[in-house]
């Protein structure tokens, strides 16, 4: 079989076109077939070798990488040429061997006028190449967001971090660390990360060193470099004595890991970091003597990176998210049954960052099935459990809770009293969007009577047949109407548990979410065009043929 | 009194002409029976006053089933209109002997047709059901208004 | 559910008479604006006059739409003054005058003086409206007035002083065919005056609303009972309204045209808001009831208003023949 193949690949590469064998195609161990291939270059006399591998999957893809490789280390200070010397491309799925070498010759010949010929530099940043080691069998993380400082060359000090969940990194377990703030060398601090108050709030906090750089600590402009000795000429003695002091105050902790920061400037408004892994009493640096003066070098030792992540809002949020009308917006949601855990997690997902809620209710497990809460945290306040899924999700989000009790006050109890809600009028004034999921007619009496900035009811009938949305203001009489007197709410065959009080709809978590997803959807469209009016609109499912959903724009 | 609140209306009745509808209805046990009512609305048209009864001379009752005729009662109406002041054909009543006074549909198809009817001129007939099961005896006023059935409190 | 029924209901709870009180308190202060405006300006000005709905007879109790017209004489702030100094001017003046008792505000081409709530509970609302003759002592004799934008109102810029008409004419206009149509045409512009109450910071004037139901009528066979007839209106709108070569002639000046208080997204906007209604009504007819709503605050008395009744000739007749009861 793997002779068969070997012959096949070593008659289709030399019946191609443009190229030609350098050495003949073999098996090596691990059944990967490997050769050297020979490719003029076009309008030139130059030609250039690449090592060929070819892998068992091949033509299918290996993992989500290619499963041909075209290498050679002498063209690494080239666009797109990774640290093993390797080409890299993205080519389209094929599944014939021959077709599939052809595609993939075409590429490496486009690389070659595109990289070789034209020495051509992708306008977006590409960060620094580099593969994550372990330090005694563990990977690292540090995730940070941009911050409001800018930080000068050869500038150092101490930063905080906070440690989270240790996971699994493929075979390995990794230590995943949230950068906090950055202190200068005697402590002050100097800056902090852009996270929520939540994260700010995270205990079990450690310091580690960072020092900063106008440049990459990079080779041929992409490649980070790989021993502590090639940073030298980039660091000063300043920093040298602050590594030894650091290594010296801090010999009781022998042999811990503590993480040394690299900062650069990867544009004018972006820096990245990097992060080596140091062991406490072996850090990478020897002291001499020059002209009567002590000073401090690095060593000859490789450098042991772990992993960094920019997770800054843009980035965060970088693969989609709703409308700034939206994700700027306060909002206040009211209720957080089903419906209102929906929308609560989709804002935050979606990049909301000021999320108030208000709920009197318990979280139970029946509530589990079709809301957002999780079995785990067990029987407590449905605004503490909701906040925390929140905390979960984003590092941006910032949820307030609202007093129940102070709000039925300043709603239900001050109409009774006054018929007024001044108070409350005034305090929800404060929000941009509420959005009241509460079901709860009473209170839609109430809030429709008041000057709000932005009112969003959101409310279905028996079994998630319609949706009903209203956002105009003063709509309590139209959300009436519709359950009153325009859509079927059948009533018979609602959820009674046993001894239970309160009956509630039938519907699942699917049935629910189909329709909150896509009512968040039609009010984001609108709400992301100024040329385009919200208007009251009611979901309406079909199934009698195959399952659709109609909106009704009123 | 019986007044309705939801629409603001009242009716009053006779105690006398009252007691008199009950001992005619009851003496037809096991049978239904009723007839005509007939009284005058107040000058703002809210309230009105049943004054006489007009009993049928052509009938048929069953426990279940009152059905009357007309013939032989235009002399008396034309009677009580004659009198100072008018008095009109307000709308019937019938008696439900063993049950309560709530409208049959049959009673409710008959008060819609008398609303409707061409030759009858009031907008919104009466219908009083007298409901007992002895010893008790339970009244039921009603009256269509706009195509809706309301009962007098 | 009788939809016509229904309208009249709308209507009839929406009668300006059935705020008596509120009306003759806003009668009150719109003659006080008037003479402390005819003192300050003295003979640099005509006489104010009414040019809101209900001078037109298309007013309903929700909105009370007091207009007024102050027409100035051409060299009334000096033979350069501006249209913009006017405006200032008489800004100035009323602030000056109400600023205690009233919130006073700039508007597109009017002065809001909006009283804050008497001991009742009642908010009076007067709108100024300064315009300027085009030549000196001119106005006795066309009506004309010059009117300042002064912000940007639909296609007009703010601050252009292109607004020229003639008020009296608007007024007279409406208020002739509002009257002798007052079952068709008035009763159509009252319900869309109704249904533009429903929406928040509609951008269509009522002035716009009138005229357009004005050239449904005479476009359209407008016929059938009321809601065939509202319904006509309503599709006239939808169809027309972003139509390029639709135009809205102001009665006061030919070469107005109310098209332009509206931008093009804002005619969609009135376009789809129309289509809507008009879908969701042939969905259900209990959809009418929220975009023309009654007037809740009257509908009680409506109902004490019930009455035994008769069909039109008298209460006596016979019963019907045979009747069974069960």
């Amino acid at each position: 079989m793997i002779d068969k193949r070997l012959n096949t690949i070593q008659q289709i590469f030399s019946e191609l076109n443009g190229i030609s064998i350098e050495t003949s195609f073999s098996s090596d161990l691990e059944f990967n077939i490997v050769g050297k291939i020979k490719v003029p270059v076009e309008s030139t006399d130059d030609c250039l070798f690449f090592d060929v591998k070819i892998y068992p999957e091949y033509p299918l893809k290996r993992m989500d990488t290619e499963s041909i490789t075209f290498s050679n280390s002498d063209y690494l200070e080239y666009g797109h040429v990774m640290g093993d010397g390797s080409i890299c491309r993205h080519t389209s799925h094929q599944t014939d061997l021959k077709k599939k070498i052809e595609i993939d010759i075409n590429s490496l010949k486009r690389w070659i006028w595109k990289y070789y010929l034209n020495k051509d530099n992708d306008k977006h940043y590409e960060h620094l190449i580099l593969q994550p080691k372990e330090f005694k069998g563990n990977h690292f993380s540090f995730l940070f967001t941009e911050v409001d400082h800018i930080f000068s060359n050869q500038q150092f000090g101490f930063f905080e971090f906070s440690k989270i969940n240790n996971g699994l990194y493929h075979e390995k377990v990794i230590f995943n660390n949230i950068i906090q703030e950055f202190r200068d060398s005697s402590s002050k601090k100097v800056t902090e990360c852009k996270w929520s108050s939540a994260i700010k709030q995270l205990s079990n906090k450690d310091l580690g060193i960072y020092v900063f750089l106008d440049n990459p600590p990079a080779k041929m402009g992409k490649f980070i470099i790989s021993n502590w000795e090639d940073l030298e000429g980039l660091v000063n003695q300043n920093l040298h004595n602050f590594l030894y002091s650091v290594q010296k105050t801090n010999l009781k902790l022998n042999g811990k890991p503590i993480p040394f920061l690299i900062g650069y400037r990867v544009s004018d408004k972006e820096i990245h970091w990097q992060v080596a892994i140091l062991e406490i009493g072996k850090f990478p640096i020897e002291s001499y003597k020059e002209d009567k003066v002590w000073k401090g070098g690095f060593i000859d030792e490789d450098i042991v990176w772990g992993i960094t992540k920019n997770c800054s809002y843009d980035y965060f949020f970088g693969r989609g998210r709703l409308t700034e009308n939206i994700t700027k917006s306060k909002i206040l949601i009211i209720g957080i049954g089903a419906i209102g855990s929906m929308v609560a997690k989709t804002l935050t997902r979606c990049g909301c960052t000021s999320i108030d809620v208000v709920d009197y209710d318990i979280k139970e497990p029946e509530n589990v099935c079709r809301s957002e809460y999780s079995f785990l945290s067990g029987i407590c306040n449905k605004v503490d459990d909701l906040s925390n899924e929140l905390f979960l999700i984003s590092p941006f989000v910032e949820v307030g809770i609202i007093n129940p009790i102070l709000f039925h006050v300043d709603s239900k109890i001050a109409q009774g009293l006054n018929s007024t809600n001044t108070e409350l009028q005034k305090k929800l004034l404060h929000y941009d969007i509420i959005i009241d999921c509460s079901t709860d007619n009473d209170l839609l009496y109430i809030l429709s009577k008041l000057e709000l900035n932005r009112l969003i009811t959101l409310s279905i009938t028996n079994n998630a047949k319609d949706l009903v949305c209203s956002v105009e203001p003063k709509s309590y009489n139209w959300v009436m109407n519709q359950y009153e007197n325009v859509l079927e709410n059948e009533m018979e065959n609602l959820h009674n548990p046993t001894g239970c009080w309160s009956p509630t709809f039938k519907a699942s978590y699917n049935d629910i979410n189909t329709l909150v997803q896509f009512a968040i959807k039609h009010i984001n469209i609108k709400l992301s065009d100024s040329n385009k009016n919200l208007r009251n609109f009611v979901l309406k499912t079909n199934e009698s043929d195959v399952f659709s959903i109609k909106l009704d724009e009123f | 009194m019986y007044r309705i609140n939801e629409l603001g209306l009242t009716l009053e009745i006779e105690d006398d002409l009252l007691c008199s509808l009950i001992d005619i209805g009851i003496k037809h046990y096991p049978n239904e029976f009723g007839g005509f009512l007939i009284g005058n609305y107040s000058e703002t048209q809210t309230h009105l006053i049943i004054t006489n009864t007009i009993l049928p001379n052509k009938f048929k009752g069953t426990p279940y089933l009152f059905e009357r005729d007309t013939i032989g009662i235009d002399d008396k109406l034309k009677q009580f209109y004659a009198e100072e002041p008018k008095k009109y054909y307000l709308g019937e009543w019938h008696t439900h002997p063993n049950n309560l006074p709530i409208p049959s549909s049959t009673d409710i198809n008959a008060i819609n047709s008398i609303a409707n009817h061409p030759e009858v001129s009031i907008k919104n007939p009466l219908m009083l059901i007298i409901g007992y099961d002895k010893p008790k005896v339970e009244l039921g006023f009603y009256v269509q208004f706009k195509n809706k059935l309301y009962r007098y409190e | 559910m009788d939809k016509s029924l229904h309208l009249d209901s709308v209507i009839k709870t929406h009668q300006i008479t059935k705020e008596e009180q509120l009306l003759n308190k806003h009668k009150d202060k719109n003659k006080e604006v008037k003479e402390a405006l005819e003192q300050k300006y003295e003979s640099n000005i005509y006489s104010p006059f009414n040019s809101g709905s209900y001078a037109k007879n298309t007013a309903m109790n929700t909105k009370f739409d007091f207009d007024m017209v102050c027409p100035f004489k051409r060299n009334a702030f000096g033979s350069n003054g501006t249209l913009k100094q006017m405006y200032e001017d008489v800004f100035d003046f009323l602030y000056e005058k109400y600023k205690d008792d009233a919130n006073v505000r700039k508007q597109k081409v009017s002065i809001g003086i909006e009283f804050f709530a008497d001991e009742d509970g009642d908010i009076v609302k007067i709108d100024v409206v300064p315009g300027r003759e085009l030549n000196q002592d001119q106005y006795k004799d066309d009506e004309n007035l010059n009117l300042y934008v002064y912000y940007k109102y639909g296609n007009f810029d703010q601050g252009s002083e292109r607004i020229k008409t003639n008020v009296q004419a608007q007024i007279k206009n409406i208020k002739d065919r509002a009257t002798k149509e007052k079952d068709s045409i008035r009763k159509v512009i009252r319900l869309l005056k109704v249904w533009k109450n429903t929406k928040y910071n509609n951008p269509a004037k009522s002035f716009f609303l009138e005229l357009i139901t004005i050239k449904a009528f005479d476009n359209k066979d407008v016929s059938g009972n009321l809601w065939g007839k509202l319904e006509t209106v309503l599709q006239y709108i939808r169809d027309e309204v972003t139509g390029e070569s639709f135009t809205l002639k102001d009665p006061g000046n030919g070469s107005n045209d109310l098209i332009d208080t509206l931008t093009t997204t804002e005619r969609q906007t009135l376009s789809d808001d129309m289509k809507n209604m008009l879908e969701r009504i042939e969905d259900n007819d209990e959809n009418i009831k929220t975009y023309f709503p009654e007037n809740s605050k009257f509908l009680e008395e409506e109902e004490s208003d019930n009455k035994y009744e008769n069909k039109g000739n008298g209460f006596y007749s016979n019963p019907p023949k045979n009747e069974r009861f069960g």
